[in-house]
């Protein structure tokens, strides 16, 4: 009910009934009151300014069984910086620091070890603590605004690409992610909303990347090889326990 | 010149009574407004029964294809349920998603009961709800909608003053469902759904006077109220 979609508002300034119409509906305030803020809008909008949104940089720790492998996480420079710049610079979106801290999360509850690596070639040559090193890439992000879509919603995408090399930094396979996230709305807040759907993309591409990762087929292989001929369904901690006898 | 000083004096004397009667006006105003019709309906699948110490939480559905509740009303019925001479306790919808990541993101969550009942059957997903004490989980799915409007208004402003003339009105329709799930038992406990439908009127002379029908908050009250009846009056 609160809302006033601004792009369509911004369009439509010169409809002066159908702007009256939507201001008392959302939020009941006075004309006086409303013209101001519109006026505000339309000057924010106009003046071309950019806007960085805050993406929010801290995340659950996911409910999830690790895997018995120790693994090292390699999160280059450009993925650590990575920023996605609408054309004509109105929107900023830090992506790099929100997904490191969302992927630091997601492999230290998915593995028994996951620890953060400083380079990525030659890094587990000589480490026997190690079983493997991930590298995360932000492939793509894209944005949809309410204008654009026509909804009340905006609409992010986000895909991340994700590498994996054993410990002779042999690739092992590298696979997609993918998240989607939509926001309503909302009325002079248009940066917390596009905050909002950034965060429930990155966070839905984690849920896929966490629920699906051990069902794929070349991965029950790979941790079949590292922990001998365990499923990958039931395998948990076990690796480290004392064998009987 | 008595009659000079009276002028200024009496054309204060206007001036206020007439910012006293749009005061008046805007005031009466907001204590009227468009009518609501509502409806609420209930289907019972399960009986109900809630211990002292537990808890309900409610959810907004939020997969790709829904409409999506607004917030602002998830928010509405989970302190209507927490308030009252009956009030229930309701466990904050944000730590029960945090706390149970990444089950219950909008591409991950259990769209049926079924698919409840499995990932109940993971310990420690179970563990995790066991020690909320969560009984319910009531997903809320809906939206209010604009679903007529029409009427024309303009408005003027000069360095003198300023007005508005004309009439708007639009109608506005709130429909909501939740589902109730019994997590102890795994089991779908019943639906409930409340609709609310009304008019608001703008009718401007100088002065706009907004006659809002709200409901969004009277489908609100009606699905908050049954529901409390539906979980705690067996």
């Amino acid at each position: 009910m609160g809302y006033i979609d601004l792009q369509r508002l911004y369009l439509s300034l010169d409809s002066g009934a159908k702007i009256m119409q939507e201001a008392a509906i959302t939020k009941g305030l006075g004309i006086m009151r409303w013209l101001g803020s519109a006026l505000a809008a339309s000057v924010l909008m106009t003046s071309g300014c950019t806007t960085v949104v805050p993406v929010q940089t801290s995340f659950p720790s996911p409910v999830v069984e690790p895997l018995p492998v120790d693994v090292g996480v390699y999160y280059d420079r450009a993925f650590r910086r990575h920023k996605y710049r609408q054309e004509g610079d109105k929107w900023i979106v830090p992506i790099g620091p929100a997904s490191v801290a969302l992927f630091n999360r997601v492999f230290a509850a998915m593995f028994e070890q996951a620890t953060p690596v400083g380079k990525r070639l030659g890094a587990l040559e000589g480490s026997s603590e190690l079983d493997a090193l991930i590298v995360p890439s932000v492939e793509d992000y894209e944005l949809l605004t309410p204008a654009e879509s026509g909804s009340k919603f905006y609409q992010v995408s986000i895909e991340y690409g994700m590498r994996l090399y054993d410990a002779d930094g042999e690739l092992i396979a590298n696979w997609p992610i993918s998240g989607h996230g939509r926001s309503r709305y909302k009325f002079l807040a248009a940066h917390q909303s596009l905050a909002e759907a950034t965060t429930i993309a990155m966070r839905d591409a984690a849920a896929s990347m966490i629920i699906n990762f051990r069902h794929r087929p070349w991965v029950k292989h790979w941790l079949s090889q590292v922990n001998g001929n365990q499923d990958a369904d039931n395998v948990t901690s076990s690796r480290k326990a004392p064998s009987p006898g | 010149m008595s009659q000079a000083l009276a002028k200024p004096h009496l054309r204060d004397n206007l001036a206020l009574w007439g910012q006293a009667l749009c005061i008046a006006i805007a005031a009466q105003a907001l204590l009227l407004g468009g009518c609501v019709t509502s409806q609420v309906e209930e289907l019972r699948q399960a009986q109900t029964d809630m211990a002292a110490f537990e808890s309900v939480v409610i959810l907004g559905r939020q997969h790709d294809s829904g409409l999506q509740a607004e917030e602002t009303f998830t928010n509405c019925v989970s302190e209507a349920l927490a308030a009252g001479d009956t009030p229930l306790r309701v466990y904050p919808d944000e730590a029960f998603v945090d706390g149970l990541f990444p089950w219950f993101e909008p591409g991950t969550a259990p769209l049926k009961i079924e698919a409840m009942a499995q990932l109940l059957q993971k310990p420690n997903i179970a563990e995790k709800i066991a020690e909320s004490h969560v009984r319910y989980l009531i997903w809320i799915d809906g939206a209010t909608q604009r679903t007529g409007d029409g009427g024309s208004l303009a408005c003027a402003a000069s360095p003198g003053g300023g007005g508005c003339i004309g009439f708007l009105w639009w109608e506005n329709n709130s429909a909501y469902e939740a589902s109730i799930w019994d997590l102890k038992h795994a089991q779908s406990a019943g639906l409930i759904s409340a609709e609310a439908s009304g008019n608001s009127y703008l009718p401007a002379l100088i002065i706009p006077i907004p006659l809002i029908a709200r409901t969004h908050a009277a489908a609100c009250d009606g699905l908050a109220q049954q529901l409390k009846e539906f979980l705690v009056a067996d």
